[in-house]
């Protein structure tokens, strides 16, 4: 059968649709889920907290803040992600590479850290190097002295000695 | 068999300190108020209650020289004295950084760092002395007498957060307070790092006391050299 242009153009662009439908429907399903609760150093739930998930090819950022449970959900497009959190005021940020795969359903627990809490542990750390590094500056000269005490006391035996062989 | 004891305390000290960095670290949590910096308490105040305690026993032995006139009571006066004045460092250094976080200073002219602080001046004196002067009759009575001069610091340190209500935190142990000034699982970490800082401090004094005796030696030798 000869075919009319008519119908030609018909069939061209029902060939393009079917093609396009045949891409995109499954591409629309290609879709998964990041989730994740947000918890401080003691365990408990951070409300309020804005997650910002970027995705590192598109640059494209989604944002969302935790629920009373500390608890956040988006639905994306497959991916690599970059997770970032932080409170206004705060002044806390955590950053995590998430490979986001398609219809899967991804959970990235992060835990909150204030700025002060970290100054803390800093110092904290400071104060038990410092009580250690005293007692090894002591132990050390402890020693040394040790040393010297010995080299004096067998130079002078040795010169004593000398002494009564002459 | 002097060494022997010191090997043993120095290993009861280390096993013991091990022990209570765990229970510090992992085991207890962060205080109300303080958040994590108050884990120095527990080097802070052990190291404290040790160097005092070590100040108070090296006037003793000071005492006893000044009675008996034997060397080797100032020797272990003098190791002693040294031994807690280390840990005396340890105190002023270790509660200078809790300070910067708690009071937002690494320092301030409150009465009982005053005191501490002219306390270190005395001992240091005390130490600087002893390696100054030659004659061993001459340094021990001299360091005696220092030692006693310090040692009525050392109350002054000790009362001052009784008698001036200042900056520096009130007595919280329940030996001084009869309770509630603290958690009892703080307090007893407190403590442990007490004992491990004793086991360390008498074996660091033995050490000390060994070379004091190689030092009487030393003199003895001089002494004999000289006739020669």
């Amino acid at each position: 059968m000869i075919q009319s242009p008519a119908w030609r153009d018909i069939l061209t662009v029902r060939r393009r649709v079917l093609l396009a439908l045949f891409f995109v429907f499954p591409l629309a399903g290609q879709q998964a889920i990041m989730k994740g609760r947000v918890t401080d150093r003691s365990g408990a739930a951070v409300a309020d907290l804005k997650v910002t998930v970027t995705n590192q090819a598109t640059r494209v950022e989604h944002e969302i803040f935790t629920g009373p449970d500390g608890s956040w959900s988006l639905q994306l497009a497959p991916g690599l992600y970059a997770v970032g959190i932080e409170k206004s005021g705060q002044g806390a940020f955590a950053v995590q590479d998430v490979e986001l795969d398609a219809n899967s359903t991804h959970t990235v627990n992060l835990r909150f850290t204030r700025a002060a809490e970290n100054r803390n542990l800093r110092y904290m750390f400071y104060g038990f190097a410092a009580a250690w590094i005293v007692l090894a500056i002591y132990v050390i000269s402890l020693a040394a002295r040790e040393r010297a005490l010995n080299r004096q006391l067998d130079g002078l035996r040795r010169m004593i000695e000398s002494e009564k062989r002459v | 068999m002097r060494q022997k004891v010191i090997y043993v305390l120095c290993g009861c000290g280390a096993l013991v300190i091990a022990r209570n960095l765990y229970v510090v670290f992992l085991q207890l949590p962060d205080e109300r108020l303080q958040d994590s910096i108050w884990r120095i308490f527990t080097f802070h105040l052990p190291a404290a209650i040790v160097s005092m305690t070590g100040f108070a026993i090296a006037l003793g032995f000071s005492g006893l020289y000044l009675w008996k006139r034997d060397l080797r009571f100032d020797g272990v006066a003098a190791a002693t004295t040294e031994v807690s004045f280390a840990l005396a460092l340890v105190t002023l250094v270790t509660g200078s950084i809790w300070a910067r976080i708690i009071w937002g200073v690494w320092w301030a002219w409150d009465p009982r760092l005053t005191s501490y602080f002219i306390c270190l001046l005395i001992y240091s004196g005390y130490l600087m002395f002893r390696r100054v002067i030659e004659e061993p009759e001459t340094r021990a009575r001299l360091s005696a007498v220092l030692s006693a001069f310090g040692f009525v610091d050392i109350i002054v340190v000790w009362k001052s957060i009784e008698w001036w209500k200042t900056l520096h935190p009130g007595p919280v142990l329940s030996i001084r307070t009869g309770g509630g000034r603290i958690d009892p699982a703080f307090e007893s970490a407190a403590w442990w790092n007490v004992l491990a800082i004793a086991l360390l401090a008498v074996a660091f004094v033995l050490i000390r006391m060994n070379q004091e005796q190689t030092r009487r030696e030393l003199d003895a030798m001089r002494r004999l050299a000289h006739v020669m």
